[in-house]
């Protein structure tokens, strides 16, 4: 390989050569005096130097400009003006310059190395080898002691564990300098120069009360003083693939046809069938039902149905391969009084579902230095995205209480869209066929109909000004955002949705003839949504060295207020082509078309106004002796516009102090070659829920059809004790370096105290507020460690490898908590947390499972003996102590485990992620959903049938009636709980870098990038395959993606 | 260069402080308010959902007008099952449920008095703060009556000092702990409530929604009929009917459409509905077959009220135009309340009086013959059926039964299922409906005994 390059290298630079004073030259690294190998430029000519470092050249006129550039080390330019003998150039290795790492934390820069709190910084290079839309999802892979919870549908980023229990959960997310209060997809991820967990209180308290659950801090890219104009693009393209629904474990066409029929024979469905509203009924009941049918004709046609599996069609006919577009545009340039910095982004989403996302992202940064010591500086960036629904997918197409049967179909033979049952029977329906418009749901065709587009717009402006004199420094910034988002649903006049309402509005009248109430035509929602919000702040540094000391401070106030407005309303009877709209009555209630029950017009209107205000005060100093003792110490105050709280707990005032040493100053033979810096800190932060008040408050409802007046809820109830959530920790680092940095990195320890926590007390409900109210009833403790190591493995001319592993653990534990009750069922809910001292905040408790008995009967214990009382078992016999204890439903191990390998200019990424000692729930068969809902799991194929399944199965018989509690005790059954330890091949990436290849078209530099991501588990330590974190739902689809990156 | 940094800082705390008291004190939501103004208060009376709406259903569902067949019966969830058998544990869901229900609209009419004491010197409109009053006094003295109905043994005068009836929550606090205080507490509270409100309430209000002067006797009437004391409800149906007395003249409806009844028709004098359980859910309740046969083939409810499925009826006839049941108050149920108390008071031409005046609205035109009877008993006894063709499906049959039979009725309810009977005999300590066991658990409250 090496020698193809080089032997383009020579035909590029052959003829321009001139033979005359051919001498040997050498390029060295400057540190090891080792030969590297290099490609030197005279002018357009290019010399490539062999493995050691030698090159020849003929000096033809004196004097010389060379430019000796080397992979991974600083070009050197430099002036040949005479030639005596041998001569070495020798070039410093990149590395050492990204050593002088520049920490932001929103509110001052410093040097790593004075730093005594616990920081990682992510440079715009650690993201590039990713390829996602949005910024903050290309973290999880790099970054250490953060992890992504996906209990929730988004996935939310935790730092270091949790902080709080019911109180506020999010991470602040801070973009150049302020909190970010837009969308944070409109971030274009090209223009991210670097981002910045702030984990400890000493590096993140200056935020003050949001920042309890941690800080990452977003830079954008500016431009640099004196620099010549650069040009840089990239275009990525990433193909997404179908999506595997055949991991979903869904009951077969077979069991569920078999249940259905079993409930029809023992009368399940009588009283929908016999109920005049005309509820909707499955194919399959609706068949058992049909008297026209021959037994034997409907048992041919339950056996047709048997072979069907819904997802078939899904696969087919639903779900296609996605494509995400990315094209990217920089320019920069600057000279001694100014910097400038433009961008432009493009992204155009299409998913499997062909739902469109497209964001153009502009950006333009200037900074200027108005006199020696007055600089002014903005950011301008706008952001534009607009989004179009697309098909709707398999969780989304429904049939009956949101469920869908497995051998539901979407098209007939011919192909053509097939009605889907939901209200109302579907051959009623047929009957009203020429009275009304089809009031059937076709769910393969109906998305032509509904067109749900979202268009946002987002302008930010930040104007910063910078006053110098004598060591001080002042600082005024305002930032300014506002973000305007549309979202227009269209449902025209064939979707389901709108036939659906202008249907049950129609009133029949006596000789026949229709009126309509809800005008037939279409049904467009619409609802804007305007945020603004303003940001001042204004702040004094002050930065004096003398001699050895070095003192640094900075003081400041920040008034932030944010403002949000919305409005709703809904147009009945819209002509697309006209725009012409209908009117309608909402004022009273009317028949239904079907049922004949009443009600009202489901009108949309409404409009909303919330402010939320802050005020802070914040300081900090640092004062450090020799560059090797540093001490810290920041306080701050916030208020802000709580509802219904007195002056006095608005304000909060929250504090960090830390230390650091660094060791290698004092300890001179570590010097050569290593590094040790200790660190030590401790601080609180806090958390304030906005929506805990302590007044009765009322909330402001749409005004009563009956009085035609507001009407109004009681939301919150006076609840005088409420407190702060606040959370102290203390954190002990140490920052390493071993043999030349060919081994760095960090570890740090930490432990969080957090009291006064927020928590859902159940209190008895005689009181009227309800089963539970918010208190301060709980304290919880973490610990963990988090440690980051950067090995370069191989260095070298060829072959280079270098990992990093970040490893996390985080252990909580409730360690106070206003506990009521004994009763085992209160712990062993899913999602909920246990609220048990000296357990983890959410654990995983289950019923122990004495297997089957030989009725099929789950056997739980009772005292310790075997019981199949269901009601005593769930209810309030099980004390805690009849429970197994599994551990943390949260992972306590995790982090992530990257490779690079690179052999000239192909390089291979290899990112794993893991997580592990937790527990997870796994999904099964459950009766009483099976039964009132029509939810299957595949299970139901392992129940228990005969006598001996007992031995080797551990799913209960079906049983009818359903016995809920015995349904309940199997759901949260020992026999249902995994170990959830799992290692996850996050991305895998291969890119070559090709320089100076291309002068004829422009381009400097070029890289190409392929990248895979999604690629599933490598390896889970439960035995029947789940995936913890995507049990029995869709998995993120695998996807492919082509990447270029240029520089002109 | 010291005097430019003390004046930057003077600067930057002046701006960052201006307005800052005035910036702090914005409304964090514009849709938020403390309960301080009239608007307010009456706002929150208005909230229909949580004082009109979420009625208990167990004065229809433990009753004796429907029943549930075997399959229907075993479809449902377990508590529904319990509650249908009048089972003696779970037959409320945890949290959510009756008691919860009624102790909210408790809790809302304590929070408006809570805040007329606060605001009353601010405010400085006595009459507009006695229409407040009055209406939360309303609220809970009802809510009151609702809940010893469930789960308190019927009233006698012997036995209401001693046994335990419901707790009676005065105030907003939330802290404050639950006790059940006797029946003789209980109905006192719910009648002196009622009685303060029926002094401020206006005499029309904008909707039924709102409680008037009428619907204050109306529930002061039917309180002194559950205890029993004809004289008073007697008295207080007549002062309720002095407001509002219009009859709805059955033969001006379309009787066989799917849900006849006008919603807020001019009978309503209280407009109430009970939040449905699943035993009366409209397709599962059938018509008890002695219910449906008591209408005459003339009796235009029969049409109305009822409609066929399968071999058995339905329920159409609720005042809510529509599935869910109506509770409220009417003129008819407080005439047949007048009528009752003057039959038992020996008054019977006057009492079938009351009575005719209503069943002539109910007869199809031409066909209503006046009923006539020859003792105050035989009238009595018409009354009672009329009440209970009248009333069905108002979530108010079982309470009457429990009256009923304090009177030496001696009804016995049954229920069969897969062949099994479940039998509530008279005087049977199941007529106190079990507290949901959570609240026991938390409160620490004594449990209805077994």
């Amino acid at each position: 390989m090496k020698k193809i390059f080089f032997m383009i290298s020579v035909l590029f630079t052959i003829a321009a050569v001139a033979h005359s004073q051919q001498k040997v030259f050498r390029v060295v690294d400057a540190d090891s005096k080792k030969g590297i190998t290099a490609v030197v430029s005279v002018g357009n000519n290019n010399f490539p130097t062999d493995n050691n470092g030698y090159f020849k050249l003929s000096i033809v006129n004196r004097p010389v400009k060379l430019r000796i550039q080397a992979l991974n080390y600083i070009p050197l330019d430099t002036l040949l003006s005479d030639y005596n003998g041998s001569l070495i150039f020798h070039l410093r290795p990149v590395v050492k310059e990204i050593e002088e790492v520049v920490i932001s934390t929103g509110y001052q820069k410093i040097k790593q190395e004075q730093l005594t709190g616990s920081v990682q910084h992510i440079g715009s290079h650690m993201l590039e080898n990713q390829v996602s839309t949005d910024v903050l999802s290309r973290l999880e892979a790099i970054s250490s002691g953060l992890s992504v919870d996906r209990s929730t549908a988004q996935g939310r980023i935790t730092i270091r564990g949790l902080s709080s229990i019911n109180g506020p959960k999010d991470v602040l997310i801070v973009v150049d300098n302020f909190p970010y209060d837009g969308n944070l997809e409109n971030i274009n991820p090209n223009d991210v120069e670097s981002i910045t967990l702030l984990k400890d209180a000493a590096a993140s308290s200056i935020w003050g009360s949001k920042a309890g659950n941690g800080v990452i801090v977003i830079t954008t890219k500016k431009g640099k003083f004196n620099q010549d104009l650069q040009i840089q693009g990239s275009i990525n393209n990433n193909v997404i693939s179908k999506p595997n629904l055949y991991r979903l474990q869904q009951m077969s066409s077979s069991d569920y046809i078999d249940v259905e029929s079993y409930l029809f024979s023992q009368g399940y469905y009588q009283s929908a069938y016999d109920d005049p509203s005309m509820p909707g009924l499955t194919p399959v009941i609706e068949t058992l039902y049909n008297a026209d049918l021959s037994p034997s004709e409907k048992e041919e046609r339950l056996d047709r149905w048997r072979h069907l599996d819904v997802r078939d069609e899904f696969k087919n006919k639903v779900y296609g391969v996605g494509l995400n577009q990315q094209y990217n545009l920089q320019a920069n340039g600057g000279n001694r009084r100014y910097n400038w910095l433009a961008t432009a982004g493009y992204d155009r989403n299409r998913d499997n579902l062909d739902a469109l996302y497209a964001r153009l992202t502009l950006r333009y940064a200037l900074e200027i230095n108005l006199a020696k010591n007055l600089s002014v500086d903005m950011n301008i960036t706008h952001a534009n995205a607009q989004s179009k629904s697309g098909k709707q997918g398999y969780t989304e197409i429904t049939a009956l209480n949101g469920t869908l049967y497995p051998y539901a179909q979407l098209t007939d033979e011919d192909g053509n869209a097939m009605p889907l049952v939901q209200n109302y029977r579907l051959n009623y329906l047929s009957t009203l066929d020429g009275r009304l418009a089809d009031w059937k749901y076709y769910p393969l065709t109906d998305c032509l109909f509904n067109k749900d587009e979202i268009n946002l717009n987002n302008t930010g402006i930040n104007v910063g000004m910078n006053y110098r004199y004598a060591g001080f420094d002042v600082q005024a910034l305002y930032r300014m955002e506002r973000q305007q988002t549309t979202n227009e649903n269209i449902y025209d006049a064939q979707s389901y949705f709108a036939r659906d309402i202008v249907n049950s509005f129609a009133q029949p009248a006596d000789d026949g003839s229709i009126s309509y109430l809800v005008p037939q035509g279409g049904i467009m929602d619409l609802q804007n949504g305007y945020l603004l919000a303003n940001n001042l702040r204004l702040q004094l540094n002050y930065d004096k060295r003398f001699g050895s000391h070095h003192f640094n401070a900075l003081a400041g106030a920040e008034r932030r207020s944010l403002r949000n407005e919305s409005n709703s309303y809904r147009y009945f009877g819209l002509e697309t082509n006209t725009l012409n709209t209908g009117l309608v009555d909402l004022t009273k209630r009317y028949p239904h078309y079907i049922t004949g029950s009443n009600s009202f017009i489901p009108g949309r209107q409404s409009l909303g106004l919330t402010r939320n205000n802050f005020v802070s005060f914040y300081g900090n100093a640092s004062y450090s002796y020799r560059d090797t003792y540093f001490i810290y110490a920041s306080a701050r105050r916030d208020a802000s516009n709580l509802f219904g709280v007195s002056t006095n707990n608005k304000w909060k005032p929250l504090w960090s102090l830390g230390l650091a040493w660094n060791v290698d100053n004092d300890l001179p033979w570590l010097k050569s070659g290593a590094s040790l810096k200790l660190r030590a800190s401790y601080g609180f932060s806090g958390n304030a829920d906005p929506s805990r008040t302590g007044l009765t408050t009322i909330t402001y409802n749409t005004v009563s059809p009956f009085t035609q007046s507001n009407f109004a809820s009681i939301t919150r109830f006076y609840n005088p004790d409420l407190r702060w959530e606040t959370v102290g920790t203390l954190n002990i680092g140490v920052d390493f370096g071993l043999f030349d940095r060919r081994i760095s990195g960090s570890f740090d320890y930490y432990r969080k105290r957090a009291k006064d926590l927020f928590g859902f007390y159940p209190i008895d409900y005689t009181s009227g507020v309800g089963p539970t109210m918010v208190r301060n009833i709980a304290s919880m403790e973490g610990h963990g460690i988090d440690l980051r190591l950067e090995s370069r493995n191989l260095v070298g001319n060829g072959l280079q490898w270098g990992t990093i592993i970040n490893f996390s653990t985080n252990r909580d534990k409730v360690t106070d908590y206003y506990d009521v009750s004994t009763k085992g069922g209160d712990y062993i809910g899913t999602g909920t947390i246990t609220g048990l001292v000296g357990k983890p905040v959410y654990s995983v408790f289950s019923y122990r499972y004495g297997g089957l008995d030989q009725q099929g009967n789950p056997l739980g214990y009772l005292n310790n003996d075997l019981s199949t009382d269901y009601v005593e078992l769930t209810g309030n016999g099980s004390s805690l102590t009849d429970l197994r204890y599994h551990g943390s439903a949260l992972p306590t191990v995790f982090g992530n485990f990257t490779n690079r390998l690179s052999y000239n200019r192909l390089s291979l990424e290899v990112a794993l992620a893991y997580k592990f000692g937790y527990y997870f729930r796994r999904s099964s068969i459950q009766y009483t959903n099976l039964v009132g809902s029509g939810r299957g799991h595949s299970d139901y194929s392992l129940r228990w049938q005969n006598t001996g399944d007992e031995m080797h199965t551990n799913v209960p018989s079906f049983q009818y009636p359903v016995n809920d509690s015995r349904s309940l005790f199997y759901q949260l059954s020992e026999v249902l709980v995994e170990p959830a330890d799992h290692l996850r091949l996050q991305y895998v990436s291969l890119s070559y870098q090709l320089e100076n290849k291309f002068k004829n078209l422009c381009i400097r530099d070029m890289r190409i990038m392929l990248n895979a991501s999604n690629l599933g588990l490598l390896w889970t330590s439960n035995k029947k395959d789940l995936d913890p974190d995507y049990d029995n739902v869709l998995q993120p689809s695998k996807a492919y993606a082509l990447a270029l990156q240029f520089k002109f | 260069m010291n005097n430019r940094i003390k004046y930057f800082a003077a600067f930057l705390v002046i701006i960052a402080m201006t307005g800052c008291e005035k910036f702090l004190e914005e409304k964090p939501d514009q849709k938020l308010a403390t309960i301080t103004t009239i608007r307010d208060m009456q706002a929150v009376l208005d909230d229909y959902a949580t004082l009109n709406y979420t009625d208990p259903a167990m004065g229809e569902v433990c009753g004796d007008n429907y029943y549930m067949t075997d399959v229907v019966f075993n479809a449902r969830d377990e508590y529904d099952r319990n509650l249908y058998v009048w089972a003696s544990a779970n037959i409320f869901k945890p949290q959510y449920n009756a008691w919860t229900n009624i102790y909210a609209q408790v809790n809302v009419a304590n929070n408006i008095l809570q805040a007329v004491a606060d605001n009353s010197t601010i405010i400085n409109d006595n009459d507009a703060l006695a229409g407040i009053s009055a209406q939360a006094y309303f609220f809970r003295g009802r809510a009151f009556f609702n809940a010893l109905g469930i789960w308190s043994m019927p009233y006698n005068k012997a036995t209401a000092e001693t046994l335990p009836g419901i707790p009676l929550r005065l105030n907003a606090d939330f802290n404050e702990p639950s006790t059940r205080q006797s029946i003789a507490d209980g109905y006192d509270q719910a009648l002196a409530d009622l009685k303060k409100s029926a002094q401020f309430l206006p005499d029309v209000v904008p909707s039924p929604t709102r409680p008037s002067k009428a619907a204050a006797y109306g529930m002061l009437s039917r309180v002194y009929l559950q205890m029993r004391d004809y004289i008073a409800a007697g008295e207080y149906a007549d002062s309720c009917l002095r407001f509002q007395h219009r009859l709805l003249d059955y033969n001006t409806l379309t009787i066989t459409v799917n849900f006849p009844l006008p919603h807020l028709n001019e009978e309503v004098i209280f407009e109430s509905r009970v939040a449905t359980v699943g035993p009366i859910v409209q397709s599962r309740a059938l018509i008890n077959p002695v219910l449906y046969d008591m209408y005459h083939t003339d009796d235009l409810r029969k049409l109305a009220f009822f409609r066929a499925s399968g071999t058995s009826y339905i329920f159409k006839g609720s005042y809510q135009a529509g599935a869910t049941l109506f509770n409220g108050i009417t003129t008819a149920e407080m005439l047949l309340t007048r009528a009752e108390c003057k039959a038992r008071d020996g008054k019977v031409n006057e009492a079938l009086d009351d009575l005719n005046l209503l069943l002539q609205y109910r007869y199809r035109t031409g066909t209503f013959v006046p009923t006539l009877a020859t003792s105050s008993l035989e009238a009595l006894e018409i009354i009672k059926d009329e009440r209970r063709k009248e009333l069905a499906f108002r979530s108010m049959r079982w309470l009457d039964i429990k009256r009923y039979n304090e009177e030496g009725d001696g009804i016995t309810l049954s229920r069969t299922i897969d062949g099994k009977v479940y039998k509530l005999e008279p005087q049977s300590k199941g007529y106190a409906l079990p507290i949901p066991e959570d609240v026991i658990a938390l409160s620490g409250m004594q449990q209805n005994e077994r």
